[in-house]
């Protein structure tokens, strides 16, 4: 394919993309060129396609319920995304939420068998005193962490929802 | 826009009702009919949320098509849409194929499935470009990427529809 042969089946593409007829020059280059021709013909083709799909219809149903949910947020949403960030927090908290109630029992029979075994070991050579504070400590300190990562999930889940919201959102 | 951003409830009315066949096309052709009824919705409660931060400088058009084509793309992160569309499409043929004034069926057949088969960059180039007459420069805004970038979409959307069909063509 020739150079003008490009700038002429560029051409043809933008003029089928605008609806409109390729130049009338484009066309009669296409005439004597077999290459020209054969992509105008597929375009032409294509355009058929296009065009043959019919135009979506939305429900009379749907569109009344749109109406009355965006009427209800319009004079409801005295603060913008509010409502939205809500939708997202429950969704993200549960996505945070799913895999850390799953993990739970797991941490917790861990840190139960270090307590349980660490204590067999040490009985014989660590006061009992000592002992049960050493022992109070760690599960205050395994609490403690268990509390801050299952604590902080709602920051977390409403910082990716108003990150989500802000991406769609212009 | 102008009204509804001072909270006038027949003014959302009149813009829904004037935008609604355009978007609820735009959202079908981009994502398929079951996704489409859900983002329609979700549009129109980003539009009526953001208000106050539609500039009036900028066309309403770009602005309600940028938030429609940024949901498609959300849920398609989010659920894999593009599998679900695929199979709307083959259930909407055929809901279709009982309309008496309905285009003969493979051919609609071919473009849902010519559609559905472009990668999404390139879906959405050209579903704004043809079927809703955008300017390169609102398409553009619309995408996020440069207008040069919109330009070279377009034609590669187009050679790779029109690829496909040759392809068939040598196939049959």
């Amino acid at each position: 394919m020739s150079d003008p042969c490009a700038g002429v089946q560029e051409r043809m593409i933008d003029a089928l993309l605008a609806h409109a007829d390729a130049a009338a020059p484009d066309r009669a280059h296409a005439e004597t060129c077999a290459d020209c021709r054969e992509h105008r013909d597929a375009l032409l083709a294509l355009r058929s396609g296009l065009d043959a799909a019919p135009e979506p219809e939305l429900s009379a149903a749907l569109a009344e319920r749109t109406r009355r949910r965006a009427a209800d947020a319009l004079l409801r949403d005295t603060v913008p995304h509010r409502a939205p960030l809500a939708e997202g927090f429950g969704r993200e908290l549960l996505r945070l939420l799913s895999p850390a109630l799953l993990l739970l029992p797991l941490v917790v029979a861990w840190n139960a068998a270090v307590l349980f075994y660490f204590g067999e070991l040490l009985a014989g050579l660590v006061p009992a005193a000592l002992l049960s504070v050493a022992g109070a400590a760690y599960a205050l300190a395994a609490s403690g962490s268990v509390a801050l990562v299952f604590g902080s999930m709602p920051f977390v889940a409403q910082r990716e929802a108003l990150r989500r919201i802000q991406e769609v959102t212009p | 826009m102008a009204r509804v951003q001072r909270g006038d409830e027949p003014a959302l009315n009149e813009l829904l009702e004037r935008w609604r066949p355009r978007l609820f096309g735009f959202l079908v052709r981009r994502v398929g009919d079951v996704a489409a009824e859900d983002l329609f919705q979700e549009t129109w409660l980003r539009v009526v949320r953001s208000r106050d931060r539609y500039d009036p400088k900028r066309r309403f058009s770009t602005w309600l098509f940028q938030i429609a084509n940024n949901l498609c793309r959300d849920r398609g992160r989010r659920r894999k849409v593009e599998e679900g569309y695929k199979e709307t499409v083959r259930e909407q043929v055929q809901h279709d194929a009982g309309r008496l004034e309905a285009p003969p069926l493979d051919l609609r057949m071919d473009i849902h499935r010519r559609l559905a088969a472009l990668p999404e960059r390139l879906r959405e180039v050209l579903i704004l470009r043809y079927y809703h007459q955008l300017p390169e420069a609102d398409i553009a805004e619309v995408v996020g990427i440069p207008r040069g970038t919109v330009k070279s979409r377009l034609h590669s959307a187009v050679r790779t529809v029109r690829g496909q069909m040759a392809d068939e063509e040598d196939e049959a």
